[in-house]
């Protein structure tokens, strides 16, 4: 399975090495059984399993970023829920993590892309 | 009379807009069907609400849409408005032109008062629809319009539309100041209009008349919360009344129903929202193929892809990334303007600089 040190990319969602997760951020729980990095609008979200040493946080400020810490000494597989189309998985190292979500530009702005 | 105090909202109160906000938005967003306690509930608010105004009870009809409502009210209010003139039988005929067995249950209580119940049939729609919504077949109210010498308007300009869930932002305002803030004002009058924002849809109010639309059967957003399905409507109910969307822009029907427009139609609307969602439905890559886009830098990595700039009726130059995916799909991402090289614009899309940008890996 593919990893890497710093940076990386399945689809629509960007993974970036930090060293702390900043403060301010807030805590988002699992959903059965799983945290969800990046949401699709059909489904086919962007995923990590639940686990005690596994914690993602949403940026109240900024929808396109979030932040994933892996605190343990394994890394976690990043999946693609596609059954066709799928993103290969990704092995991610422990560490803390910035994560991406791509956008688009609009006459109002910018809004996410869609994968 | 004595001066009442101003009221300012505490902290202890603004604790609880949050809940309060989620409590309506619920509301709003209703899809689960009403039960007979709350048609039962619905019933008495109405003849509540016309006892308020000194008017006799109306007959109280509850139908599964408002597209369904919209033609019982109008056939409905035609029938009264002729029975003034002693011409209702011409009305009552005209319904035998319409299949549809709802509105003519529907529309026979709104009138003669049968006992006969209102059954929700489902629409059988042969083709996908032309316009943005999927309701009653407008050939059938024109022709029974014709049949008793009217035109047939909108139902925006029927003036019989009121209230119900959806026009539930204001209720949830209201109704803060009454169970949250309680100020000290006369509620009984409020009361029961309350009811039905909160136990009810749409409703077609009438002298005679009073017919309540049940909650749609699903709705569709995207993730920034605007109106939103791929594959067929946003909006549904359970009788097949649909409208439907593409993140928030009304669109034909049959663009989502198996029958995409082509590049060329899809430019050539005339209206730039509806335009621009064509545009993303056929693909963004095919349409600049068409519109012969030009090649501003190409990055030797496809997945970093290639700035393109082209002419788009009515927004003029715009730029977009031509880009591989990881699936080794292709897409067209629209960048901003300013943009000039091909790894600056992808960067971009993930808020990163170019040199930030320095990716080890992509799937």
């Amino acid at each position: 399975m593919k990893t890497f040190t710093k940076i990386a990319a399945q689809g629509d969602l960007l993974l970036r090495r930090i060293d702390n997760i900043p403060s301010g951020m807030k805590e988002s729980a699992p959903n059965m059984g799983v945290h969800v990095l990046a949401h699709s609008e059909t489904g086919h979200n962007h995923v990590v399993m639940d686990r005690p040493d596994v914690r993602v946080f949403d940026d109240p400020t900024n929808q396109f970023r979030g932040f994933l810490s892996i605190s343990g000494d394994e890394g976690v597989v990043l999946e693609h829920l596609r059954s066709y189309d799928t993103h290969e998985s990704l092995l991610i190292p422990p560490g803390n993590y910035e994560l991406r979500r791509q956008r688009e530009s609009t006459p109002e702005g910018w809004r996410r892309a869609q994968d | 009379m004595a001066q009442k105090e101003k009221y300012t909202l505490t902290p202890e109160h603004e604790a609880m807009l949050p809940a309060w906000r989620d409590r309506w938005i619920d509301i709003i967003l209703r899809t689960s069907p009403m039960t007979d306690d709350e048609r039962h509930g619905c019933r008495n608010a109405v003849e509540e609400m016309y006892k308020i105004i000194d008017h006799a009870p109306p007959r109280v009809v509850f139908v599964s849409s408002p597209f369904i409502a919209a033609a019982v009210s109008g056939i409905a209010a035609a029938y009264w408005a002729a029975k003034k003139k002693n011409s209702e039988e011409k009305i009552l005929a005209a319904l035998s032109e319409i299949r549809d067995l709802e509105i003519v249950n529907a529309t026979l209580a709104s009138t003669i008062g049968t006992d006969r119940a209102s059954i929700c049939s489902k629409n059988e729609h042969t083709s996908p629809p032309e316009n943005y919504y999927r309701g009653v077949d407008i050939s059938l109210i024109k022709r029974v319009a014709s049949a008793f010498g009217v035109k047939p308007i909108a139902p925006k300009d029927l003036w019989l539309w009121q209230g119900g869930n959806m026009s539930g932002a204001f209720e949830s305002y209201l109704s803060f100041f009454q169970d949250v803030a309680k100020l000290d004002i006369d509620y009984t009058k409020y009361i029961p209009w309350r009811y039905l924002a909160e136990h009810s849809g749409p409703r077609f109010v009438h002298e005679q008349f009073c017919v309540i639309s049940d909650f749609p059967e699903f709705i569709k957003r995207d993730d920034q919360n605007r109106p939103h399905a791929e594959n067929g409507p946003f909006l549904q109910w359970r009788d097949g009344s649909a409208i439907y969307s593409w993140h928030g822009t009304y669109v034909p029907g049959k663009w989502l129903e198996g029958q995409k427009p082509s590049a060329k139609e899809a430019l050539k609307n005339n209206n730039m929202e509806t335009r621009r969602a064509a545009c993303e439905i056929v693909g963004w890559d095919n349409v600049l193929e068409e519109l012969g886009a030009v090649v501003i830098d190409e990055d030797a990595d496809p997945q970093i892809g290639t700035l393109v700039e082209v002419i788009l009726p009515d927004a003029g130059e715009e730029k977009f990334l031509r880009v591989k995916c990881g699936t080794g799909r292709k897409f067209a991402i629209s960048v901003p303007r300013d943009m000039k090289t091909a790894k600056e614009a992808n960067a971009w899309t993930y808020g990163l600089t170019p040199e930030d940008y320095t990716v080890e890996v992509r799937t």
